[in-house]
């Protein structure tokens, strides 16, 4: 008598080994995946709490052509099983333009909305971070050009599309090197696009942009 | 008063002078300017004011002859609105685009290797790429190093090597167009370090010294003519803003790069603000000097420079008539409408094949 | 096993005779395939209906306790839901996956993996199900074929480095799979199709075979997608649950004898 799936044609014990062999995968793959984990990510703009999204990520890597600057990338397998696949931030490749221009693709691009819309209408630049913070710019001053070899540089400053999050101090001295001006961050105004990092022309860089103090957005269906 | 250094107060001193004498030696748009004089136009809207100071140097004539490739390199870097003062003024770019066009040029063409990216964004937000299509010419987005070759600078001291636009090396003829701006790094930033915008990999200009690299690129890169945007000029927190943005009402124009730098330079140094001034800062205009580029001594360049009042106009061109971009979908749908056209086909082809087997 | 007298005919058979449906079939897996070509580049059509059908991406969201992906299951329990009456039809008329894997199944090759494989589909689909429950975190979207599709062909529109690399990589794989033997990933591997494939039994169009016109020329074995025929044996389908109605059979066969039809 033909059986109407794979399974009715099993008995019992096949079931049960189905099953078994499944949950082993899991309990092999879950603890792997836990152990290898190792920076938090720095995330598309919008991104709602890492958690869920963790749990409704499709993967499907719709976010990564749609943006205008190719500023995402899909995580690959070295930073943990379960961001696998997951879009990241690499602002060695390109910046978030949203402080730019509103720019939202990669939001409407996702299916699963693990992206959240965020509206910048009717803010000025420095309020920006109020609603849109992917994470912030941190300098190593131990490599960056004016802090460390008293030359001028302030590329950081010139691409930065947020007001006052990048300021200037020093420089009103007189003599060589002392009207050179060294970059502050101010990481309450900072969103995190990663221009900054972008430009910077160190190797490695002087800015870099992390996921600390990333705000996250609620999921909304 | 505070103590300055000798120098200094020579350097203040010149370009309070600069402006006294500007304001006294009001020529107009007929008496002549040598060609080599450095000309600030005041007294007209933007466009006149361009179309102005070309005139008093000879005409876009005496730089432009018939079928030659004519490359403009405005200030288009940042993704702001015009009218911030951080980028060249759109209508300033679209009347000399024209003016070069009317000169009988075979092509003009606008170019920056912006700092903002993407790059067609950024010239959509500041207007540069309408001024340029709108008068017939185009606007080049210079993205990739195969836009790019590489030049040997001899006599250079520190930059050997640079890789410059392709399109600057095929073109017949260069016309700078910067905007005179603050600049949190060196102070200011006119035509000399405008040339930065020809070239590949700024960082290298960071790493070794921004004011030795850009006097040495100026060995490289031979502007025919230098118009100096300061209509709306960016006077703090430069070179993106938002500052303080004055409006100075002038254009400057002349043949020796460096001249025009330090004349536009001292316009707003005499303002009272004193990043502009040449001497820890705007370094590399000393050196340029230095190198034989052209001229950096404040002195005999103020001995060259004319204020010319504007009384003619030649507007801008309207803005562009380009046909509507075709939506996105319609290769999507063509292939589509292709695919069900090709499956039918294959249908019925394969239904007559069977049917004369039988 | 179904009573052929008991089965009405779902097509008449003298109008449509002599059109394969195999064009009928992959020119709506095209537009399909064309769709979400298209969503790769625009964000603005809503094809996110597409992956919310998905009934893997809410179930396993909803096990991980993260979420409470409500809408997500809402649609993926229809998609369950239209499976009782249509069994895999999904993976045969709609999943672009599908539809690649049927352009590199040329020939009408015999299935030489082993019987055993299909099994693994229901392994990774428990892993699935569990692992968010165990661990909370969930991995059925690296396989669920409508993620790894538009995922390999993203290079090709996007950014390109090694990762997209071996997506594409992984893609030529499934492939190349498909073309030794036909739509292995669908046979074996697709934890969608595992899932589709539970409610199934109870489908309304089944495959009937007409033992009358039946001359056993076996030419139906050779022509199925999921290799499930077995006319020797039971002169029907071994497994109702995974015939994806492809229709293959129906086309292949020359006296009509075998093809769609209701279950009263």
């Amino acid at each position: 008598m033909p059986s109407s799936t794979p399974f009715d044609a099993m008995s019992r014990r096949h079931f049960i080994t189905t099953v078994g062999a499944g949950a082993a995968v899991s309990i092999m793959g879950a603890s792997l995946a836990r152990a290898s984990a190792k920076e938090p990510v720095l995330r598309p703009p919008g991104a709602i709490d890492e958690d869920a999204f963790l749990s409704l990520c499709a993967r499907c890597g719709r976010c990564i052509p749609v943006c205008p600057n190719s500023a995402l990338r899909l995580q690959g397998p070295g930073n943990g099983l379960q961001n696998l696949m997951t879009p990241k931030l690499v602002p060695s490749k390109g910046y978030c333009i949203m402080p730019v221009n509103g720019c939202q693709n990669c939001i409407k691009a996702c299916p699963a909305k693990v992206l959240q819309p965020i509206s910048l209408e009717g803010l000025s630049s420095s309020q920006f971070s109020s609603r849109l913070k992917m994470g912030t710019a941190s300098v190593d001053t131990r490599i960056c050009i004016p802090y460390a070899l008293k030359q001028p540089c302030l590329a950081c400053k010139e691409i930065c599309p947020v007001e006052g999050a990048i300021t200037t101090k020093g420089g009103e001295g007189k003599g060589p090197g002392a009207t050179v001006r060294k970059p502050v961050f101010n990481n309450d105004v900072c969103v995190g696009c990663g221009a900054c990092e972008n430009a910077c022309p160190t190797t490695p860089k002087a800015v870099t942009v992390s996921s600390k103090g990333a705000k996250r957005t609620q999921w909304r269906a | 008063m505070r103590s300055l250094s000798r120098r200094r107060f020579l350097e203040i001193g010149a370009a309070t002078s600069f402006l006294a004498l500007l304001n006294e030696r009001t020529t107009g748009a007929q008496s002549t300017p040598e060609p080599d004089s450095v000309v600030v136009a005041r007294n007209g809207t933007p466009s006149e004011l361009a179309s102005g100071a070309v005139r008093s140097l000879g005409g876009m004539d005496s730089f432009v002859g018939a079928g030659d490739v004519v490359l403009i390199k405005p200030n288009a870097s940042f993704s702001v609105p015009p009218g911030t003062g951080a980028n060249t003024s759109p209508e300033i770019a679209s009347t000399v685009a024209r003016l070069a066009l009317e000169a009988g040029a075979s092509k003009v063409i606008l170019t920056d290797h912006r700092i903002n990216k993407p790059g067609p964004l950024t010239v959509q937000i500041n207007g540069l790429r309408e001024a340029a299509e709108g008068c017939g010419g185009e606007f080049l987005v210079l993205q990739q190093e195969s836009d790019f070759e590489t030049v040997d600078l001899n006599q250079a001291r520190t930059l050997t090597k640079v890789e410059v636009a392709k399109a600057y090396l095929e073109s017949d003829v260069l016309i700078n167009l910067p905007v005179l701006k603050h600049h949190d790094a060196t102070g200011s930033s006119v035509g000399l370090k405008g040339l930065m915008g020809l070239v590949y990999d700024r960082t290298v200009f960071h790493r070794e010294g921004l004011d030795a690299t850009i006097a040495d690129l100026s060995l490289g890169i031979r502007p025919n003519l230098t118009i100096v945007d300061a209509t709306k000029t960016l006077m703090t927190n430069g070179p993106r803003g938002p500052g303080e943005v004055i409006e100075m009402g002038k254009v400057v124009a002349g043949v020796d790069p460096v001249a025009v730098d330090v004349a536009s330079m001292a316009l707003a140094y005499s303002l009272g603000y004193q990043d502009f001034g040449i001497d820890d800062r705007n370094a590399y205009v000393k050196i340029a000097g230095e190198l034989g580029v052209g001229d950096s001594d404040p002195s005999s360049v103020l001995a060259r420079t004319f204020e010319v009042d504007v009384k003619e106009q030649i507007g801008p061109c309207p803005p562009s008539t380009r046909k509507g971009a075709i939506p996105a979908w319609t290769p999507y749908a063509s292939l589509s409408v292709a695919s069900v056209a090709l499956g039918l086909a294959a249908m019925v082809y394969d239904r007559r094949r069977t049917r004369d087997a039988k | 096993m179904v009573d052929p007298a008991s089965v009405s005919p779902a097509v008449d058979r003298s109008l449509l005779s002599g059109i394969k449906f195999r064009y009928i079939r992959h020119i709506v897996q095209a537009q399909i395939l064309i769709l979400v070509l298209y969503a790769l580049t625009n964000y603005s059509l809503p094809i996110r209906l597409l992956w919310h059908v998905d009934p893997l991406l809410g179930i396993s969201a909803a096990l991980s306790g993260a979420v409470k992906p409500a809408p997500l299951l809402m649609l993926g329990a229809a998609m369950l839901a239209g499976s009782v009456a249509l069994g895999r039809a999904f993976c045969g008329w709609i999943c672009p996956l599908g539809f690649v894997q049927d352009l590199t199944s040329f020939g009408k090759r015999k299935s030489w993996m082993p019987e055993t494989l299909r099994y693994v589909k229901y392994v990774i689909l428990a892993a699935g199900l569990i692992m968010p429950i165990l661990a909370g975190w969930t991995f059925l979207e690296w396989v669920t074929p409508m993620s790894v599709l538009p995922r390999a062909l993203g290079p090709f529109w996007g950014p390109y480095d090694s990762l997209a690399l071996g997506l594409v990589v992984f893609l030529l794989a499934v492939l190349i799979a498909a073309a030794t033997e036909k739509r292995a990933w669908c046979r074996y591997v697709c934890p969608l199709g595992a899932i589709l494939s539970l409610p199934a039994s109870k489908k309304a169009i089944g495959i009937s075979v007409n033992e009358e016109r039946c001359i056993k020329c076996l030419r139906c074995e050779r022509a199925c997608t999921m290799g499930i025929i077995d006319i020797r044996g039971q002169s029907g389908l071994r497994w109702d649950s995974e015939c994806i109605l492809c229709l293959a059979c129906r086309d292949a066969c020359p006296k009509n004898a075998i093809g769609p039809a209701f279950r009263t």
